[in-house]
């Protein structure tokens, strides 16, 4: 069963759990990556994302459309990111790298396109073929290459191609236009 | 905030044109994007060089994937103070139910069995969520309504936290209502001849709220525990399609409409039971007898099975004889927050036999499967990795 985004924003204005499990499924991982950037720590991560839904989702707030709904939760969880930075600067008087960046409006709305990005391509690696998707999945969820080629019984350097040729997929438009440079030229 | 929802639409066209998936009308708002502005141009060409680096989009990759969000959801929830509404939404939920209807064990029990209001087969994590259809199409989110009055107007209905009965004074109301039971739910119904229904998650049930018609009949998509009140001159149906039903003259059984199992079982343990099935012949089954109809050949076969094995699931276990593995995992997928990944396609019919705990956790089950050798078997997060041995 899939919801449209639309039916998402009327069920979460309605106080609807689904909705907000939906809400959740979606923008979860996208919105601690994008915090992680800046805090360089997952646990602290999570932490900050998790603390912002439960208010996000305590406050009635409303929302006319998804995409409303998805700036409201960068936009909180910039905030959130500085505050917990301006805490820490002041406890430790470190740290103020990150917090300038995430100051800056040029760097944090730079780092929302790379969250909407890597989702993205993410979601693209299950387009892989089996095999591919397998090792970039496996690979990515953090084994590296002995451990994923004990696990598949196979031998290192298949893994070894098996990735590269899983990489090259997800970026199958640039390998296009390096062939159509080499007609231009 | 303009800014912010342009940068995520940047950053979705960007990824669509590395992946080399973007519609013509995408690549048309990305190129208008692009031109709009030297500095736009410039954030399109800074963005997929920087994917373009394997070891970047490595990094990036692993980076995004260290976060879970089934696991903080949980966390999450728990801790939200306001009560969050739990309407579902049940048209495409039921449309998606009765496509995906494979399957119809019953199992008739006998007196002993636990009654209505009994929570023993409850995992902890099971909620009570249901939304009922009334006859005139309206959703009514059941949950909502406790407290308020815990009744319906228009039909004679009491309405608690698990439960909705219906009363003997709803028997002149010629209507029909739909009970719907979503996934990690479970639900009780009486009906207004006193016949008491549980229900199963992913399960929805239709029944006249006064059986007026000379049998009573409800059609079932799911899984549900009947105990149906005696009334001779009334047999009480089962409809689970077009050309099969199961008729009841008065007992206690149970429906098992998985929507993943190939077989339809019908298991007696007393009474009587006639299975009416379209292309078959009516069937009558004694006790102990069990009915199994193969969804794929319609194939109608009657076969001697140990009952005691298909009563002992109400006391809380996940029972099973023979039963393929992917039958087996997709039976449990419905209680535990698992996924469940297959390495091989033959390691899915492997048979198991076995009696599982649903109140036990996930990793008792997984050393079960351990213990049998018969495959192997590992947890990583919440999924389950299955391969050959």
């Amino acid at each position: 069963m899939t919801i449209s985004e639309k039916e998402i924003v009327k069920g979460f204005n309605r106080g609807d759990i689904r909705s907000f499990e939906k809400v959740f499924d979606k923008t979860y991982r996208n919105l601690c990556y994008f915090v992680n950037r800046y805090v360089n720590d997952d646990e602290i991560a999570e932490d900050i994302i998790q603390e912002m839904f439960i208010k996000l989702f305590e406050d009635k707030k409303q929302f006319t459309t998804y995409i409303a709904l998805k700036v409201y939760l960068f936009r909180s969880a910039r905030n959130s990111v500085l505050n917990f930075l301006k805490k820490k600067k002041y406890e430790t008087q470190l740290d103020t790298d990150s917090a300038e960046k995430i100051e800056s409006d040029d760097s944090y709305l730079d780092m929302i396109t790379e969250t909407e990005i890597v989702s993205q391509l993410n979601q693209a690696i299950t387009q892989l073929p089996k095999k591919c998707q397998e090792i970039i999945s496996m690979c990515v969820s953090g084994l590296n290459n002995n451990e994923i080629a004990e696990e598949l019984n196979v031998s290192v350097n298949t893994i070894k191609t098996q990735k590269k040729i899983g990489y090259k997929l997800l970026r199958e438009s640039l390998k296009d236009s390096f062939i159509l440079l080499i007609l231009l030229f | 905030m303009k800014q912010i929802r342009e940068r995520i639409e940047l950053g979705r066209l960007v990824a669509k044109e590395i992946n080399g998936t973007l519609s013509p009308r995408e690549r048309q708002q990305l190129d208008s994007f692009v031109n709009e502005s030297e500095l736009n141009c410039e954030l399109r060409r800074k963005f997929v060089e920087k994917f373009n680096e394997e070891e970047y989009l490595e990094t990036q990759l692993k980076s995004f994937n260290q976060f879970n969000s089934e696991k903080a959801k949980s966390k999450v929830f728990k801790a939200v103070k306001r009560p969050i509404s739990r309407k579902i939404y049940m048209l495409s939920g039921y449309a998606a139910t009765i496509i995906l209807l494979i399957a119809i064990g019953i199992v008739f029990f006998t007196s002993s069995d636990p009654k209505v209001g009994d929570n023993s087969c409850l995992l902890s994590n099971i909620g009570s969520e249901a939304t009922l259809i009334l006859d005139n199409g309206d959703k009514v989110n059941l949950n909502e309504l406790i407290g308020k009055g815990k009744s319906l107007k228009s039909i004679a209905v009491n309405i608690q936290k698990d439960k909705i009965s219906y009363n003997k004074k709803s028997l002149n109301i010629k209507k029909y209502n739909t009970l719907i039971i979503p996934e990690k739910s479970e639900y009780k119904l009486s009906l207004s001849d006193g016949t008491k229904v549980w229900l199963n998650p992913e399960t929805s049930l239709k029944y006249p709220v006064a059986f007026t018609n000379k049998s009573r009949t409800v059609e079932l998509n799911g899984e549900a525990y009947f105990q149906v009140a005696h009334n001779p001159n009334k047999p009480f149906k089962v409809k689970i399609s077009e050309n099969l039903e199961v008729e009841v003259l008065g007992t206690s059984f149970n429906i098992s409409a998985n929507k993943s199992d190939s077989n339809i079982e019908t298991t007696l343990i007393e009474g009587s039971v006639k299975i009416n099935s379209g292309s078959n012949k009516s069937v009558v089954l004694k006790p102990g007898e069990q009915a199994r109809i193969n969804k794929a050949t319609n194939q109608l076969t009657i076969q001697e099975v140990n009952t005691e094995f298909y009563t002992s699931w109400k006391k809380g276990y996940v029972l099973f004889k023979d039963k393929r593995l992917e039958e087996v995992m997709n039976e449990l997928t419905k209680w535990y927050n698992i996924k469940v990944v297959y390495k091989s396609e033959s390691v899915k019919d492997i048979l198991f036999t076995g009696n599982l705990n649903r109140k036990g956790s996930i990793d008792d089950i997984i050393k079960m499967f351990k213990l049998t050798k018969k495959v192997k078997v590992q947890k990583k997060k919440n999924t389950i990795i299955f391969d050959k041995r």
